[in-house]
């Protein structure tokens, strides 16, 4: 497997604030990454480093460049939506993709065109002219159509309504991804990405509070919902997060054996947001 | 790829004249409303009334109708500085006017991307932050030469046509004008050259104004026309001088008598109109002359640093 990213003991400051503090990470090839944070965590600013978007201190690698020196040579194997609606209003999808072919070597007008044959979107229409939500069905339709080596989303899905949303992540996995092509994405809507990811990163007042992958988190993660009177032998366990549901006791345990747990009550595993709560508020204890 | 000018180079000016529909729109208004009126004039000619249209003012140059000069008895000269004056008068009101459009084109050039964040979209593209600027520097020369150029002869064309028209009503023959082949075509070489010089010649405001638009984060009209208003205020105020205005307004207008052999005491007659010989306009003395003076090459040293500048600005402080 290839290493796409490497970044070693990355920081940025503003002003006195640390935005991110020396950070350590690596995305494989082939991957689809979930970057998770609370607002202000360190998110935007992570993937604008990864992008050549920001300076940075410390050591970053994205695809053997330097994002700081030549963001446009990193821009041949990298692309990104940043945010919704980012696309000019004045910009006839016609243009869009005419631009795209003559600056990019690795677009296809043959698979725009294929992913655009599928909306309501027209050659001549303007972007000021769509929807919200077809105005990120056109992005990603341009995005798609680059064969890049590595996508980042931030935020991809931001304001659109639920049918733009789920479809978004069925074109993306269906369409776009496979073994070659590796997506970084954040989101706040984390319960719309978990299915999809093979990894996950979680990144908490700028630093990184979890780091691995998809099968590692369900093996060491393990929510247990316990009756009240086996809740102090739960709790000689050290949970991660404990609540109440419905009279009993939820706990959620990191690196505890499953058939020990088991013993306690009724096993799952746990969703992306209740680790991302436990962890978060484990920190602030 | 190692062209100078790649297939990509094309399609970012292609882009900006997509975006800024007003670099071609707004001189081809002007062409249609000049026509419309100097149909309204011929018709009014044609039907008798030509002393209600007597005066037609463009740019300041006052042609009387009844004051054609009789073509066919006119010496050449005449004709030369007739054709010349026609011409460089609406070059120069359509240079003058591409000046304006091209000033709110470079105070968006670098803003208006930032503003609505389509910058993330265009950043997305593997397009060097030095090849976008320079994209839209070039697009405001050659829409300034080419623009100009074009709108020029199409609005003088159709003049012609309208005054051959006009002429052999008012009986001046008018189509003797047409025997002196090089005449119109020699009068384009020097609008051509004209427009390139200054293309040149202004190439320190338009640096400005685009250094102006990569810094706002918002009216960069503010930056662009404070700043400067500021520094001629401050040094009004502490030093008593206008030093700095002065050699803001000296340089627009010092290209003319160095580009071309023309004095601004002599070109007006003792009526006040603007009169043009047939004489050389430009040789190798106005070229040298052009060429070696300082003036020129500061400025270009000068816009070189302003463009250094909003090219540093779009790679590392792009947000607004």
């Amino acid at each position: 497997m290839n290493t796409l990213v490497k970044a070693r003991g990355l920081s940025k400051h503003y002003g006195n604030l640390a935005a991110l503090n020396r950070v350590d990470f690596d995305i494989e090839e082939g991957c689809i990454v979930g970057l998770i944070g609370p607002n202000g965590a360190g998110k935007t600013t992570a993937l604008k480093a990864v992008l050549g978007l920001t300076d940075f201190e410390g050591e970053l690698d994205v695809l053997g460049h330097d994002p700081r020196l030549g963001r446009h040579h990193l821009m041949r194997d990298v692309c990104f939506i940043a945010d919704v609606a980012v696309l000019p209003r004045w910009l006839r999808v016609a243009n869009a993709i005419e631009f795209a072919e003559s600056v990019h070597p690795r677009f296809s007008r043959e698979r725009a065109m294929h992913f655009l044959e599928r909306t309501k979107i027209r050659q001549n229409s303007k972007v000021g002219e769509l929807s919200k939500g077809m105005v990120t069905q056109l992005h990603l339709a341009l995005v798609m159509a680059i064969d890049a080596k590595l996508l980042v989303l931030d935020e991809p899905t931001l304001g659109l309504d639920i049918l733009y949303r789920k479809e978004f992540y069925t074109n993306l996995l269906n369409d776009y991804f496979d073994e070659q092509r590796t997506i970084l994405v954040t989101t706040h809507q984390v319960e719309e990405i978990e299915k999809i990811l093979t990894h996950l990163m979680f990144i908490d007042n700028g630093a990184i509070t979890l780091n691995s992958s998809m099968e590692q988190v369900a093996q060491d993660y393990t929510e247990v919902l316990v009756n009240p009177e086996k809740a102090a032998a739960a709790q000689a366990l050290k949970p991660l997060h404990e609540r109440e549901v419905f009279g009993k006791k939820l706990f959620l345990f990191e690196g505890v054996g499953k058939e020990q747990l088991a013993e306690l009550g009724e096993i799952h595993t746990p969703s992306v947001a209740d680790i991302f709560v436990a962890k978060a508020k484990g920190g602030m204890q | 790829m190692n062209a100078l000018v790649t297939r990509m180079d094309k399609t970012l000016i292609r882009r900006e004249f997509w975006e800024n529909r007003s670099l071609w729109m707004v001189p081809t208004v002007v062409i249609g409303i000049l026509t419309v009126l100097s149909l309204y004039m011929l018709i009014a000619v044609l039907v008798g009334h030509s002393e209600t249209v007597n005066t037609v003012d463009a740019n300041g140059i006052h042609f009387r109708i009844d004051n054609l000069p009789d073509f066919s008895t006119a010496a050449p000269e005449q004709v030369v500085g007739f054709v010349r004056i026609v011409t460089l008068a609406l070059g120069a009101m359509f240079s003058f006017i591409m000046k304006i459009v091209l000033f709110f084109y470079l105070l968006d050039s670098l803003y208006a991307d930032r503003r609505d964040r389509s910058i993330l979209f265009w950043r997305s593209m593997p397009v060097s932050d030095t090849r976008t600027v320079l994209s839209k520097l070039a697009t405001a020369m050659l829409t300034f030469t080419g623009i100009s150029f074009a709108a020029t002869i199409v609005l003088e064309l159709i003049l012609l046509v309208f005054m051959l028209i006009m002429g052999t009503v008012l009986g001046v023959h008018p189509w003797s004008i047409l025997t002196y082949p090089g005449t119109i075509v020699g009068s384009w070489l020097y609008l051509a050259y004209g427009l390139i010089v200054q293309a040149i010649w202004f190439l320190p405001y338009l640096g400005w104004v685009m250094l102006a638009s990569a810094w706002a984060k918002k009216t960069p009209f503010l930056w662009a026309v404070l700043v400067p208003l500021g520094l001629m205020g401050a040094e009004g105020w502490v030093f008593h001088t206008a030093n700095i205005a002065r050699l803001v307004f000296r340089h627009s207008l010092s290209w003319l008598p160095l580009a071309f052999n023309f004095n601004p005491d002599t070109a007006l007659n003792k009526h006040g109109d603007l009169v043009f010989t047939g004489g050389n306009l430009v040789g190798f003395d106005s070229l040298g002359r052009l060429l070696a003076s300082p003036e020129l090459w500061i400025g270009t040293a000068l816009a070189a640093v302003f463009i250094y500048g909003a090219i540093w600005l779009r790679r590392n402080r792009s947000e607004i």
